[in-house]
């Protein structure tokens, strides 16, 4: 049953209410592939994932996917799957430890991909990272040993190993594969008492290696899924809608009350979305929505000082216009489900937002940026906070895209598919594929056409 | 077979180039010309687009003409692929668009290129663009108040595309294409009407007090009072040029640039909007010469924009993978307006003979964007004529080109196929020479013509990066020596041309700068002369120097030794090489364009162990300075890098094949890159340790330490 919540048209983009009845992540995307097919696509792997885990209630579905760090050991085998990896805080006691119970969030990534830095919140706490799979990509990622650099090959950059390019073509995941990526920040005690984020208590381990128990608030989630019609997966990112204003609205009041997260308005000389060493980001929106064709762009040059760009071009404009719209009018709708149904669902994620989704067009691959659709500027102010316009700040669009894009080691020599993930970026034990092969069992990740 | 040949596609549109410019002269190179702490230019020329990204790229290009065997109409007989576009197709970073160096400006190189024709979901075909410089420069816009820029240039690219992914679908001529080279085509691009007049703001008395007006306080004019000194030109004299231009700068980026390295946050956020429109000038580049007055045409391409056509035909296995050998018409005649080199194929192995000429790149224009001067050249015929010198008989085969039909260039893009001879045999044009001719109020002259043998030559190759002390291999082909392939022709085809020698001949440092002075890429450049240019001789030799034609070809080596540093702060030597017939053809005028260049880096930049203060910060230092695009990087301090470091070895051990190799304009050399990542593994050392310093004269050496110099 439809749950046309918004105010929009008939045609608007909105929630269905049977989503919060349906448990478990969509398969595919729905429809005619419409662009708002994806919007509700990934709305709906959203509240399937902050649902609680069927073996366990204390816990959401997302809570129980493996972290990056139990697959990608130095030494001995990857967790068994439905297992807790150890981590290097675990079973600390003393310090700032209340319990000892096992923490639900274990993170010492703090430099955001891409620029290497990392994002300091206005409390001077950096924000924590965790990448997680489900169980087909981790099935994968194990029966393939693509943990051992030496199976791993150019999916690790300047890493040698076996030549997966001319060996493995099809190497990909499977359909149903999916890679999170979340955020977190630090929450005071005031912050716990506003209750405004999803929150669990956490071990982080910050620049000294100081493991330290706190509260995390979550601040912002890729969620990244491989579906039959995608192969180049579909790229979505939601944002806890506190966190930043737009660059071209820097006046504005956070949605949700209270303060911003990564953005002090009282501070004169921060310069926006610019890394500054021992300083709070002071971070906004370059491109709300991911809307390439509107917003911050590289030295000032716009639409109106350079028509011919491609982010201004009339077909790329058109798109864009209606990506933006299918996520205003899915974001009211969900948030307006969400806060209709307490039965339900948290109403806590009433407070996040999708802030942009990007695929390619017929499941292109390599995802060219001609071939794509959605917001091909989706960045997450939490995790691309300085490369909104690239690495250098000098391009637009710049999305997931540009940096996961089975870019080879030489031109014309792209990686296979598999390679859309930088999971392996983290391979650190040695070895593996010591007959120059991946393992026999990988064959069913490899032999797809 | 080649783009000449059928099945052919044709596409036309738009493309960007984007170079920066900062590095146009070797003036600019010299660090004693910018603020050694914020590297802000001091006393420099900015030309154009001195915030250049350097990118190359196509716009709106579509599909326009398809010619198959059996239709040289270009209807395409309703093929899927017609009207479909014809894309670079990229992900993380566009094709870039290269010079070799400031002394050789005239080979812009694209890299980094995947070309798609046709759609996603649809019929298509894409591959590879093997990186070449374009050639076959001129100026086709001329008349009187054309620009007196690269606005009034034309050139053509001819490569390969290979990596080829094709999805036919029901396209037939991507079928027939397909079947008749698999694994790569022939492509000719040829770029015009490049708009490179950028938008300007003036900073002067005028529109500091119209600043001031807007509420910008005085404290803050102070603090941009500088921008008051700088120039996009200047003369041979260092005025500014044009006269009374100090303090016009190009582009909106740069100046927001300039202004963040001037001002504080606050500032820039209260005021650079106000600064910014007092500053702008009216858009009107392109004037009437003689009364200094905007033309009622202006341009219509946005900066940095140009106009594209293209063809993609088929190219078999063992041929050259750039240059297309043809039978090649050559400019008879240097008065306006004048018509250029244009290369054809007589086909008479199809079971309908055929003639194409290829006049995309020939033709002249009155003024970027127009149609061909149909004014001027009035009725174009093509001929085939007897006899030599001036005692020569014309007989016309094509009465009258209909070249002034939009879709000649707007759709065939600039490609003449002739299938009726009328009266005369085809065969006879095997061994006649071809001429081009206009006819204008009843006086007919010759614009291109054959020679009477009907001898071509070109090149395969044209630019050439050495690094000596490194070895060539197959998987790196910028060692210190190369091999240079020369193709031959006689009416189009390889018979009659094996014994045939040719000369190859490097140039002196007088020749050298008045070929590179005489370019259309490299003319009005200061700093040039025969001090700095292809000093010191004999670093560039060829083996032999008389090469000898078989089987259409000849081949010499090159070897590039060690030049030291002779140009200071410009790295190594560029070198040009000239080939022509010997002994020499009748008539024979060759494009002179056709030259090789070779770019021999220094061997040496660093002597001892690289660290920071000892050759990597002044090679690191100069790369921030010509390329201010890269300057959140603080490329100019050590502290910048060390914070930088993984992004920075992440572009630099990026292959050059990739659109994202930095430095994005490869005119670094291996050897300075080598040395750079060997300072990354060996932990960045900064101070002048590992007993050797940067020597003196060095380009790395002399803007060595100008923090370390200044006590800090």
């Amino acid at each position: 049953m439809a749950a046309d919540t918004s105010a929009g048209s008939a045609s608007a983009c909105v929630a269905d209410s049977d989503w919060l009845f349906t448990p478990g992540l969509p398969a595919e995307v729905p429809g005619e592939r419409t662009i708002c097919d994806f919007e509700q696509f990934m709305w709906r792997s959203l509240i399937a994932l902050v649902q609680p885990s069927a073996a366990n209630q204390e816990v959401l579905t997302f809570e129980t996917w493996m972290p990056s760090y139990g697959i990608f050991v130095s030494a001995g085998a990857p967790t068994p799957w439905g297992q807790h990896p150890p981590d290097p805080c675990s079973g600390q006691t003393g310090g700032s430890v209340a319990t000892g119970e096992q923490a639900r969030f274990y993170s010492d990534l703090h430099n955001q991909a891409g620029i290497d830095e990392p994002l300091i919140d206005l409390n001077g706490e950096m924000v924590y990272y965790g990448m997680s799979v489900n169980q087909p990509a981790y099935e994968m990622l194990t029966t393939c040993d693509l943990y051992k650099s030496n199976c791993a090959g150019p999916l690790k950059p300047q890493n040698a190993g076996i030549d997966l390019i001319d060996l493995y073509p099809g190497l990909a995941f499977p359909d149903g594969a999916v890679e999170l990526k979340t955020s977190w920040m630090v929450l005071d005690a005031d912050a716990i008492a506003a209750g405004r984020f999803y929150s669990v208590e956490g071990w982080i381990q910050d620049q000294s290696a100081t493991c330290r128990l706190v509260t995390l608030g979550l601040t912002g989630m890729h969620i990244v899924s491989k579906t039959p019609t995608n192969p180049a997966f579909i790229w979505a990112t939601f944002e806890h809608r506190n966190n930043s204003p737009d660059c071209d609205d820097l006046g504005a009041s956070p949605p949700l009350g209270g303060e911003w997260s990564f953005y002090n308005p009282d501070c004169a000389d921060c310069r926006t979305n610019q890394y500054e060493p021992g300083r709070p980001g002071q971070i906004c929106r370059m491109h709300p929505q991911g809307d390439s064709h509107v917003g911050t762009f590289p030295g000032g040059a716009d639409c109106t000082v350079n028509p011919s760009q491609f982010a201004c071009g009339a077909d790329t404009v058109a798109m864009l216009t209606e990506s933006t719209q299918a996520l205003i009018e899915i974001n009211a709708s969900v948030q307006q489900l969400i806060m209709d149904s307490p039965s339900q669902i948290d109403p806590i994620w009433a407070n996040y937002e999708l802030v942009g989704n990007v695929w390619t067009e017929g499941g292109t691959l390599p995802p060219y940026l001609q071939a794509q659709k959605g917001s091909l500027s989706a960045a997450n102010s939490s995790m691309e906070s300085f490369v909104q316009n690239g690495v250098a700040d000098v391009t637009n669009p710049y999305g997931c895209f540009s940096c996961h894009n089975m870019e080879g080691p030489q031109a014309g020599r792209d990686l296979p598919p598999v390679g859309l993930s930088h999971l392996f970026h983290d391979v650190s034990m040695s070895g593996g594929c010591d007959t120059g092969a991946l393992p026999a069992e990988c064959a069913p990740y490899y032999s797809s056409p | 077979m080649s783009y000449l040949d059928r099945p052919r596609i044709h596409f036309t549109g738009e493309f960007q180039a984007s170079p920066s410019t900062i590095n146009n002269t070797p003036n600019n190179y010299n660090p004693a010309n910018y603020n050694p702490d914020s590297l802000k230019p001091l006393d420099i020329e900015l030309y154009w687009e001195p915030k250049g990204d350097g990118i190359f790229d196509l716009r709106e290009c579509k599909v326009t003409a398809i010619e198959t065997p059996e239709d040289a109409s270009g209807a395409g007989s309703g093929d899927s692929l017609m009207a479909t576009s014809v894309a670079a197709v990229y992900t993380g970073s566009p094709p870039k668009l290269v010079d070799l160096d400031p002394m050789q400006q005239n080979g812009s190189e694209i890299w980094g290129l995947t070309l798609m024709i046709g759609s996603f979901g649809g019929p298509y075909v894409k591959g590879t663009f093997e990186p070449i410089a374009f050639n076959g420069i001129w100026g086709n816009s001329q008349g009187q108040n054309t620009p007196r820029n690269s606005a009034s240039g034309s050139a053509a690219y001819v490569s390969t595309l290979t990596n080829l992914e094709w999805n036919v679908g029901d396209s037939e001529v991507l079928a027939a294409l397909q079947a008749a080279s698999p694994e790569r085509l022939s492509v000719r691009l040829v770029v015009f009407s490049h708009n490179n007049a950028p938008d300007t703001y003036a900073f002067n008395s005028d529109t500091f007090q119209a600043m001031a007006a807007s509420g910008v306080p005085q404290a803050v004019l102070d603090q941009i009072a500088s921008l008051a000194d700088y120039v996009m030109n200047v003369d041979e004299e260092g005025n500014p040029k044009p006269q009374g231009s100090r303090g016009v700068i190009p582009t909106i980026q740069y100046v927001n640039y300039l202004l963040e390295q001037l001002l504080d946050v606050a500032s820039i956020n209260s005021y650079s909007a106000a600064i910014i429109d007092a500053a702008r000038l009216p858009y009107e580049p392109w004037i009437d010469y003689n009364t200094g007055d905007p033309l009622p045409e202006q341009p219509q391409l946005s900066f940095n924009f140009g106009k594209l056509v293209g063809s993609v035909g088929p190219c078999a296995a063992d041929e050259p993978t750039y240059v297309v050998p043809a039978r090649t018409l050559a400019q008879a005649s240097t008065e306006t307006p004048s018509a250029w080199w244009a290369s054809a194929k007589l086909d008479l192995a199809s079971s309908a003979p055929s003639l194409t000429l290829d006049l995309a790149n020939s033709l002249p224009i009155r003024l970027p964007e127009q149609p061909l001067w149909s004014e001027k050249l009035g009725t174009l015929s093509l001929a085939y004529y007897t006899g030599s010198g001036a005692d020569k008989t014309y007989t016309t085969l094509v009465d009258s080109i209909d070249y002034s039909d939009p879709a000649f260039m707007g759709a065939r893009a600039g490609m003449l196929t002739i299938t009726d001879f009328g009266q005369v045999n085809p065969s006879l044009l095997a061994s006649a020479p071809l001429a081009l001719r206009s006819t204008v109020g009843g006086v007919t002259r010759t614009l291109l013509e054959e020679n009477p043998s009907g001898l071509s030559v070109r090149a395969d190759q044209f630019l050439y990066r050495m690094n000596p002390g490194m070895a060539t291999t197959a998987a790196f082909n910028r060692g210190e020596t190369n091999t240079l392939d020369l193709y031959v022709r006689k009416f189009g085809e390889v018979a009659g041309t094996d014994g045939l020698e040719l000369s190859l001949t490097v140039m002196s440092p007088t020749e050298a700068v008045a070929y590179t002075l005489g370019t259309l890429g490299t003319s009005g450049t200061n700093g040039i002369n025969e001090q700095n240019t292809s000093v010191p001789e004999g670093r560039l030799t060829v083996e032999p120097a008389t090469v000898t034609v078989a089987n259409g070809r000849a081949t010499a080596v090159l070897r590039g030794a060690d030049p030291g540093n002779p140009r200071g702060f410009v790295d190594g030597q560029v070198y040009f090489l000239r080939y022509q017939f010997t002994p020499a053809v009748a008539e024979y005028r060759g494009d002179p364009n056709d030259i090789v260049s070779v770019q021999i880096y220094d061997q040496h930049p660093i002597t001892g162990t690289p660290t920071w203060e000892n050759g990597i910060g002044a090679i690191l230092t100069q790369y921030g300075m010509l390329y201010p695009i890269m300057g959140r990087f603080q490329l100019w301090t050590y502290e910048g890098v060390k914070q930088n470091r993984d992004k920075i070895e992440r572009v630099f051990r990026t292959d050059f094949s990739q659109p994202l190799h930095m430095p994005a304009t490869r005119d670094m050399s291996a050897i300075r890159r080598d040395l750079i990542l060997q300072w990354f593994d060996a932990g960045m050392p900064e101070g002048a340790s590992g007993g050797g310093s940067a020597r003196d004269d060095a380009g790395a050496g002399g803007g060595r330490s100008q923090r370390g110099e200044r006590g800090r």
